[in-house]
C-alpha cells in the first residue's frame, strides 16, 4: 500500500466521531479503517469501491445527529421528571 | 473626507503605479499583460463564488465548512448536466445540485443543532465520495470517457466589448414598413485599440490598457454574472429588510427572534443561497474554466474562499480583494513562472505599505511584523535567482494569505457565529 493522501483530513472526521475522547477516536479510526479495506470486496462484484466513503461521510453525519437528538431527548426526560417532582 | 469612491480608486491608482514601478525594475512584462489579467479574472471568479456563498452562510450564523463539498457537487452536475442539455441548463443544474449540498447541511445544523464543523466536514466527505461513485457508474455505463472525467460540455458565448476590445456591433435588418426600404445596418467590426498599446510596454500606459483590455475582452458571460453578484450581495445584505433580517440572525438570534424574525427560515435561506453560490462556482470551473467535468477540479477552491471570507472581515469587498489576489498570483504561476520573481517584490513592497500605515496609526509592533516580513521578502528576492518549481506553485497561497492575514487588523465575525441555535432559548 503506497502513501494515501487525504489521511489529515480522514483524522478530522475521525476526531469528531469519536467525541474528542481517546477511547473513542481508537475505534472511530479502527471503524474507518475497516470500512477502507473491506471496500476492496465490493469490486469483486462490481460495485464502485468508492462507496465506503459516502459510508464514512454518513456513518459521521448520523451518528453526531443521533448524539444531539439523544441529548436533547434526555433534557427534555429530566425537565418533565423535575416538574413532576416539584408538582408532587 | 474623501469619498469611499475616490478612495477607492485612488488606491487602484497607487497599485497600478506599483506593479507598473516593478515590471520597470524587473523587466517581467506579463506582469500586467492581458492574457495574465484575463487568466486572474477568470482564476478568481470561483473563489470570488465560494466566498459571497461563505459570506450569506456566516452572516446568518451557520460557519460553512462544507463550500467545498457543495463545490465538488456543483462541478459534477455542470459536467454532468451541462454535457448534455447545454452549458446553461448544466450552470442551473450546478446550482441546484450545491443548493442540495446545502440543504443536508441547514438540517443538521439549524434543525437538529449539529456542530457546525463537524457537519462540514462530512458533507465534504460525502460530496467527494459521491461524485466519484456516480463518475465510476456513468463510465461503466458507456457514456463517460473516463471514470473521472465528463464528456465535453458545450462552450458559453463571450462577450466581446466594442472599442475596448475588438468586438463588433452586429448587421442589423431594419424591418420594411409600408414597402419603404428602410436602410439596413451594416454591423461594425470594432479594431481592438487596446492591445497594440498594452504591448508596447510603456510605464503605466501600458500597464493600465493591459488590465482594461484583460478585464474586458473575450468576458465569459457568467464571468459578468459572477462580479456583478459582489454589489448584488452587498445590495441584499445590507440594504433590504431581508439582509437585515439574515444578519440579525448572525448576530443576536434571540433578539431578533423576540423582534418577531423567523431566525430558522433565515438560517436556511442563508445556508440554501450559499450552497448555490458555490455551487455556482464548482459549475464555473467545470463549464467556463475547463470543458468538462474532471476530478479533483475543485482541489481546494472552497477553502480559499472561506479564507478569503475570513481575512476580508466577512466583507464583499474583502473577499473580491482577497480573490483577486489569489487569482493574479495563481495565473502569474500559471502562465510564466519567472514573474513569480517579481511578484516577491510586489509582495515586499504591499507589506512595506502596512508597515507605514501600521505606524501612522500607532501599532508598533503590526509595523514591525510587516516589516521583518518585508525585509526578508526583498532578502529573498535580491538572494534567489530563480524559484525551484514547487515554491512557484506554493506562491499563490503563501502571497493571498500573508497579505490578507497581515492587512486585516481589526476583524469581526459575526457575533452569534458558529453558535446553536434553538427557538424559545431552549437548550
Amino acid at each position: 500500500m503506497g502513501f494515501r493522501s487525504g489521511i489529515g483530513f480522514s483524522a478530522i472526521a475521525v476526531a469528531l466521531l469519536g467525541r474528542n475522547s481517546a477511547g473513542g477516536m481508537a475505534f472511530s479510526a479502527l471503524l474507518f479503517g475497516f470500512l477502507e479495506v473491506s471496500s476492496r470486496a465490493l469490486e469483486l462484484i462490481d460495485i464502485a469501491p468508492e462507496t465506503y466513503v459516502i459510508m464514512q461521510g454518513s456513518i459521521l453525519l448520523s451518528s453526531v445527529i443521533a448524539y444531539e437528538v439523544v441529548r436533547r431527548l434526555k433534557l427534555t426526560l429530566q425537565s418533565k421528571e423535575l416538574a413532576k417532582v416539584v408538582t408532587a | 473626507m474623501k469619498s469611499k469612491a475616490t478612495k477607492l480608486l485612488l488606491n487602484a491608482t497607487y497599485l497600478l503605479l506599483l506593479i507598473s514601478i516593478i515590471r520597470l525594475i524587473t523587466g517581467a512584462t506579463e506582469l500586467t499583460s492581458v492574457g495574465t489579467v484575463s487568466a486572474a479574472l477568470l482564476l478568481s471568479v470561483p473563489i470570488i463564488l465560494a466566498g459571497l456563498g461563505g459570506l450569506f452562510s456566516e452572516r446568518a450564523g451557520v460557519v460553512n465548512i462544507g463550500l467545498e463539498g457543495m463545490m465538488i457537487l456543483g462541478a459534477w452536475a455542470g459536467g454532468f448536466i451541462g454535457s448534455q442539455h447545454g452549458p446553461w441548463i448544466g450552470l442551473f443544474a450546478a446550482i441546484i445540485f450545491g443548493a442540495v449540498g446545502a440543504l443536508l447541511h441547514a438540517v443538521a445544523t439549524v434543525s437538529f443543532g449539529v456542530d457546525h464543523v463537524v457537519s462540514g466536514v462530512a458533507i465534504n466527505i460525502m460530496a467527494a465520495g459521491l461524485v466519484r461513485y456516480l463518475s465510476t457508474i456513468l463510465y461503466q455505463g458507456g457514456s463517460w470517457p473516463g471514470p473521472s472525467q465528463s464528456p465535453d460540455v458545450d462552450p458559453i458565448s463571450n462577450l466581446r466589448i466594442p472599442v475596448l476590445s475588438g468586438g463588433q456591433i452586429p448587421s442589423w435588418n431594419t424591418p420594411d414598413i409600408m414597402g419603404f426600404n428602410t436602410p439596413n445596418f451594416p454591423g461594425w467590426q470594432s479594431p481592438d485599440v487596446l492591445t497594440p498599446i498594452a504591448e508596447k510596454h510603456w510605464f503605466l500606459i501600458s500597464d493600465l490598457f493591459g488590465v482594461l483590455r484583460g478585464v474586458t475582452g473575450d468576458l465569459s458571460y457568467v464571468t459578468l454574472i459572477a462580479v456583478l453578484i459582489i454589489p448584488l450581495s452587498f445590495f441584499v445584505l445590507w440594504k433590504t429588510p431581508f439582509g437585515l433580517r439574515l444578519r440579525s440572525a448572525g448576530e443576536a438570534p434571540v433578539a431578533a427572534e423576540s423582534l418577531g424574525v423567523n431566525v430558522y427560515a433565515m438560517k436556511y435561506a442563508g445556508v440554501l443561497i450559499s450552497g448555490g453560490l458555490a455551487g455556482l462556482g464548482g459549475g464555473f470551473l467545470a463549464i467556463v474554466a475547463a470543458n468538462h467535468y474532471q476530478e479533483n477540479q475543485v482541489a481546494g477552491r472552497g477553502y480559499i474562499g472561506l479564507a478569503a471570507l475570513l481575512f476580508g472581515n466577512y466583507r464583499p469587498g474583502g473577499i473580491f480583494a482577497g480573490a483577486a489576489l489569489f487569482g493574479f498570483a495563481d495565473a502569474l504561476q500559471l502562465r510564466d513562472s519567472e514573474s513569480i520573481h517579481a511578484l516577491i517584490l510586489l509582495v515586499a513592497a504591499i507589506l512595506g505599505f502596512l508597515v507605514y500605515k501600521n505606524i501612522r496609526r500607532g501599532k508598533i509592533l503590526s509595523a514591525a511584523i510587516s516589516g521583518v516580513m518585508a525585509a526578508g521578502f526583498v532578502w529573498f528576492y535580491f538572494a534567489v535567482d530563480e524559484l525551484p518549481g514547487q515554491l512557484v506553485t506554493m506562491t499563490p497561497y503563501i502571497a493571498t494569505l500573508l497579505v490578507l492575514s497581515l492587512a486585516s487588523q481589526r476583524l469581526r465575525m459575526p457575533a452569534a457565529d458558529g453558535l446553536p441555535y434553538r427557538r424559545g432559548g431552549m437548550r
